[in-house]
C-alpha cells in the first residue's frame, strides 16, 4: 500500500516537473529595437534624392579592415543602429570609400532612450528620441554632408525616414 | 506516599495516553468520550531549497514549515519562507528577493496501523508574497541580428522595482512519513494559481517567490518542498 502510494507521488512529481513550458522564442514580427533611418538629399536641389557612392559606415575605434555596414553600389538609404548604452552614437561616415575622392565625416548623433518592456521573450525594445541639436559634426570645411533636418525626432519604429542629410 | 503514587499513575496513565493515543482509542471507546482528539505540533524546514542553493549560487532560499493537529485527519498548515534568486531570463538577467507567507489545511487520506502516524494527504493554502525586482543587465531587442549587441548595466530600465505583492491558493497533493520516532520527512507538489498581483513597472510578472514562475498569459504554476520536521513530543489537550 505504502510502496504504491509512494510511486503515484513519484509519478505525479514527474508529470509536475517535466510538463511542457511554452517556448520562450521572440514571435517572428515583433518590433525591435529601431535602427536611424537617414536618407541622402542634394544640398543644392532640397527636394532630390541623392546617391552616395560606395558609403562605408564605421564606429570610431574600430581598425580599417572592419565596418558597421557598407553599401557598396551607393545609397540614398541608410540604416544605423544607435548606441545602447550611451545617450550618443559616434559614427564615422566614408564617402565613395576607397577611391581617390575618399571623404571621412564624423558624426556624432544625439539621442536619448526609453527602454518598454515587451514580454519574457523579447525583452526589452529601446525607443529612441532625437535630441534638439540631432547631430554634430556637419558643415565643416571640407565636409561632405552639408546639412541635416530632422523629420521625426521619435524613433520607434523602422517605417519611415526619421533623418535627412544633405550633401 | 500516597498522594506519591496517585501522581505517579496519573503521570504515567497521561504519558502512555500521549504516545498511545490512537491505540488507546481504539482499545477503550469509553475513553474517547472524555478526551477530544490530542493537538499535536510539528514543525520543520525546506531542505530542497538549501541543498538546491550548495549547488546553485544564484539561489539563496529558506522555508520554515509548521502544522498543527486540530482533528483526527485534519492539520492547521503553515509555511513560511525567504527567498533571493538571480535569474537569466532570455535577454533580461534579474535578481528577485522577497517573503511569502501561506496558510491553509491538510486533510490526511491515509489509514494508519495502530501507532503509525504517517500521511498522504490533500492540502490547500492561501499564500500571499511581497517581494523586490532588481534588474541587473539586459540586451536590448533587435531585429537586425548584424549588428553587435551591447548589453545595458547601468541607467536606462535598469534597477530596483519595489514593493510588488501576489497572493494565489495553492492544491496540494503530499506525504509525510515517519522515519524516526517524531521526526517526520515530507514531500509536497503544489498547483498553484494566481488570485490577484500588482503588476512591475516597465517590467513582466515573470517570478514571485514561493509561486516560482510565472508563464505568459497563464495564471497557474507549480512548486514543491522536500521537508524535514519534527513533533514536539508534548501534546496540548483540550480539557472537558
Amino acid at each position: 500500500m505504502k510502496r504504491k502510494i509512494l510511486i503515484i507521488l513519484i509519478t505525479f512529481c514527474f508529470i509536475f516537473l517535466s510538463n511542457c513550458e511554452r517556448d520562450d522564442i521572440c514571435i517572428e514580427g515583433t518590433e525591435g529595437t529601431p535602427n536611424l533611418i537617414i536618407r541622402f538629399f542634394n544640398s543644392e536641389n532640397k527636394d532630390e534624392l541623392k546617391n552616395v557612392p560606395f558609403l562605408l559606415i564605421n564606429t570610431l575605434d574600430s581598425p580599417n579592415d572592419e565596418y558597421l555596414t557598407r553599401y557598396i553600389f551607393g545609397s540614398d538609404s541608410i540604416s544605423i543602429p544607435l548606441n545602447d548604452n550611451q545617450d550618443y552614437t559616434q559614427l564615422k561616415f566614408f564617402y565613395d570609400w576607397g577611391s581617390e575622392n575618399e571623404n571621412i565625416d564624423t558624426l556624432k548623433f544625439n539621442h536619448t532612450r526609453m527602454d518598454q518592456y515587451i514580454n519574457r521573450a523579447c525583452g526589452y525594445k529601446g525607443k529612441f528620441i532625437l535630441n534638439e541639436i540631432a547631430v554634430e559634426g556637419i558643415g565643416s570645411e571640407g565636409s561632405w554632408i552639408k546639412s541635416f533636418k530632422t523629420i521625426k525626432d521619435s524613433i520607434s519604429n523602422e517605417n519611415s525616414k526619421h533623418l535627412v542629410l544633405y550633401h | 506516599m500516597r498522594t506519591a503514587s496517585i501522581w505517579y499513575y496519573t503521570i504515567s496513565f497521561l504519558f502512555f495516553f500521549n504516545i498511545n493515543s490512537l491505540k488507546a482509542q481504539s482499545l477503550n471507546d469509553s475513553i474517547i468520550k472524555k478526551v477530544n482528539a490530542p493537538l499535536t505540533i510539528r514543525f520543520g524546514i525546506d531542505l530542497f531549497q538549501p541543498i538546491l542553493g550548495q549547488f546553485d549560487k544564484t539561489l539563496n532560499g529558506f522555508e520554515v514549515v509548521g502544522d498543527l493537529k486540530i482533528k483526527e485527519n485534519i492539520y492547521l498548515s503553515t509555511e513560511l519562507g525567504s527567498l533571493r534568486r538571480t535569474q537569466q531570463s532570455e535577454l533580461i538577467n534579474f535578481t528577485t528577493s522577497g517573503k511569502y507567507f501561506k496558510i491553509g489545511f491538510d486533510l490526511n487520506m491515509y489509514k494508519n496501523w495502530e501507532g503509525m502516524n504517517n500521511q498522504v494527504y490533500l492540502g490547500i493554502r492561501l499564500a500571499s508574497s511581497l517581494y523586490d525586482h532588481n534588474i541587473n543587465n539586459y540586451t536590448l531587442y533587435r531585429t537586425d541580428q548584424s549588428f553587435e549587441y551591447n548589453i545595458v548595466e547601468t541607467g536606462y530600465s535598469t534597477g530596483k522595482i519595489n514593493d510588488l505583492n501576489a497572493q494565489w491558493v495553492e492544491f496540494i497533493v503530499g506525504m509525510k512519513v515517519e522515519v524516526l520516532k517524531n521526526t517526520f520527512m515530507g514531500l509536497s507538489i503544489r498547483l498553484n494559481r494566481l488570485t490577484g498581483y500588482n503588476m512591475p513597472k516597465n517590467f513582466g510578472l515573470l517570478y514571485i517567490p514561493g509561486f516560482n514562475r510565472v508563464t505568459d498569459e497563464n495564471i497557474f504554476g507549480s512548486s514543491f518542498n522536500y521537508t524535514l520536521t519534527y513533533s514536539i513530543p508534548f501534546k496540548l489537550r483540550k480539557s472537558n
